[in-house]
């Protein structure tokens, strides 16, 4: 896992703030982990162009000093030579374009990456091929403990992965394609509990961990599980374009719940009317008493 | 409208509502059932009205189980009784040699309540009678642009009703989170 | 359907009389206890095995909410709305539940008609 770093001048806070937003769903992908530096050698840095209306020209850049990523007003015409320039309002596929290209690009020179003086976020280690939860969640999660009866199909001892297809990436979310039989439901609350959620939108894992409460270690499990079973569809979001759905889903749900803490999102055209919610805690009450 | 605090249990006549609600009810069902005068109907007694049983829960509170009638005759209750319900649980009886369309019968009257609602299909009798098999249930369903989880339930048996009333609060809590962002 | 010997055409009769001694009335249906059409008689068109639904539902919820509110015996169940009265009465005959309903409109005198659908559930009763 590369750990890459960017930095933030000239900016607002509007901006700022939405960048990390941006940052945080956009920022990681499987071999790569982007953070915010605070200080020293970054490899892109992103600069608030004036709002003067004129055109910036980028410098020529020097041998492996970073590129800059200009943030130019809806009214600007594109600064001169640079390949990058984001116009407002932001968006978050462009972003994760750019810092695709730049991931390809510093591949592609095969690098050193520069020394890093204490980013401001570092991802914890990934120890391959298993999957460990690396994101902070709530206290609500629980110690990952992947549970015996999942591992249908693989064996105990070997520690892999129950399969390399599931990502857990900001890019790609899962929905249920159709629901298991009973024999995989019952005495299976985090299992049930799960497939409530994936059963209304696509999630990626982070978000799935995030809502339901299930540790992320299981959430890949039980994911795995139904994908063996050809349960789960997948759901891709490609920097170039809005996400691309592989069946008739909403085209940007994903997104649409990337960037609802920041701005708020209107529900998706065309789905059904928010049901009002249950008085509080009922559902919860309910359980209790029934016992499940 | 808010949701109200009730699970309603419909399906054609005979799939076990009645004894389902028993199974998990606080007391003992209310039934407005009355006798059977329809020779193809093989049971004794028929609900016209509804099943009405209870949970309690702490304090003052409780979720209502209704049980609507079975046959399409009663159509009409079966749409005043799920409305704004926590979920709806419809439960089939394999046995029926047209199982499947009684099924999609009930899929097309409540097309609107099921839009965007909480639902599980309970299938009973498959142990005598295994086909149709459950994804000939939730082909129809994903035809109609569903997906609720259908199991193979015995509704005398307390556990299977209480994983059909789970199944519902999965999603119904999902959606509540989801919404609540 | 096992219906009891002789009681469509008793339920045809009594039902035709019914309409006939209430001016207002639009129509009056005798259903089985569990919702089936036995008889109609109606001065304008309805789904009569509609309403033997609707009113066999009526008068179960009308049992059981007497009965928890220790009302006693059920007579009547009577709906009052803005363009009319529906009035039901169940009886029963040889061993079979029914119920008697009259469709009436807003003009009808409603005393007359909860006594008309009274005199019919007895006359059918067994």
């Amino acid at each position: 896992m590369k750990l890459l770093t960017l930095s933030l001048h000239d900016l607002g806070e509007a901006d700022r703030k939405l960048l990390g937003v941006f940052l945080r769903f956009a920022g990681r992908t499987e071999r790569h982990q982007w953070s915010l530096s605070d200080g020293g050698p970054v490899h892109l840095e992103v600069r608030g162009a004036p709002d003067d209306g004129r055109t910036q020209p980028m410098a020529p850049a020097p041998r492996n000093a970073a590129p800059t990523l200009w943030i130019v007003g809806a009214g600007h015409a594109a600064p001169g030579v640079a390949r990058h320039a984001l116009r407002r309002p932001l968006q978050i596929e462009a972003f994760a374009q750019v810092l695709r290209e730049r991931e390809a690009e510093l591949d592609a020179q095969a690098a050193p990456a520069p020394r890093i003086a204490a980013p401001l976020r570092a991802a914890a280690p990934m120890p391959a091929p298993r999957a460990a939860p690396a994101v902070s969640t709530p206290a609500t999660i629980a110690a990952p403990v992947p549970s015996p009866a999942l591992h249908a199909g693989v064996s105990a001892g070997t520690g892999l992965a129950p399969s390399r297809r599931i990502l857990n990436d900001r890019a790609t979310a899962y929905r249920l394609a159709r629901w298991p039989g009973a024999d995989l439901l019952r005495g299976k609350p985090k299992f049930v509990r799960l497939l409530g959620f994936i059963t209304h939108k696509p999630l990626t894992v982070e978000r799935l961990a995030l809502l339901s409460g299930v540790d992320e270690a299981s959430c890949l499990e039980m994911l795995a599980l139904l994908d063996e079973r050809r349960l789960l569809q997948r759901v891709e979001a490609r920097p170039e374009s809005t996400v691309a759905p592989v069946t008739e889903l909403p085209a940007d749900s994903t997104l649409q719940s990337a960037i609802s803490d920041f701005a708020h999102a209107s529900p998706q055209p065309g789905a059904a009317a928010p049901r009002a919610a249950a008085p509080v805690g009922l559902l919860q009450r309910l359980r209790l008493r029934l016992g499940i | 409208m808010p949701m109200e605090p009730k699970i309603v249990f419909t399906g054609p006549p005979n799939a076990g509502k009645t004894t389902a609600i028993a199974a998990i009810s606080d007391v003992a069902p209310v039934v407005t059932d009355v006798a059977n005068h329809d020779a193809e109907l093989a049971k004794q007694r028929t609900t016209v009205g509804m099943d009405y049983g209870v949970v309690s829960l702490d304090g003052q509170e409780s979720v209502r189980l209704f049980g609507t009638p079975g046959q399409k005759r009663f159509d009409f209750m079966w749409r005043i009784l799920v409305r704004n319900a926590i979920g709806i649980v419809i439960l089939v009886d394999n046995s029926q040699p047209d199982a499947l369309a009684q099924f999609e019968g009930f899929l097309d009257a409540l097309a609107e309540e099921l839009a965007g609602g909480s639902c599980v299909v309970g299938v009973g009798r498959t142990e005598s009678h295994p086909e149709p098999g459950m994804d000939a249930f939730s082909d129809l369903l994903a035809g109609r642009g569903h997906l609720f989880p259908v199991v193979a339930v015995d509704v005398r048996r307390r556990d299977d009703v209480l994983m059909l009333v789970e199944l519902l609060l999965s999603q119904a809590e999902a959606r509540q989170t989801l919404e609540l962002e | 359907m096992n219906l009891p010997a002789n009681l469509e055409p008793a339920a045809v009769r009594s039902a035709q009389a019914l309409l006939d001694r209430v001016g207002q009335a639009r129509a009056v249906v005798v259903a089985t206890e569990d919702g089936f059409q036995v008889a109609c008689a109606a001065r304008e068109t309805i789904d009569a095995s509609r309403l033997a639904a609707i009113t066999s539902s009526m008068a179960a919820i009308g049992e059981v909410v007497s009965s928890e509110t220790g009302l006693g015996a059920v007579r009547c169940v009577m709906i009052e709305a803005d363009a009319g009265y529906l009035v039901m009465r169940a009886t029963r005959r040889a061993g079979m539940g029914l119920v008697v309903a009259a469709l009436v409109a807003r003009d009808a005198l409603l005393g007359l008609v909860i006594h008309g659908v009274g005199e019919t559930a007895r006359e059918l009763a067994q």
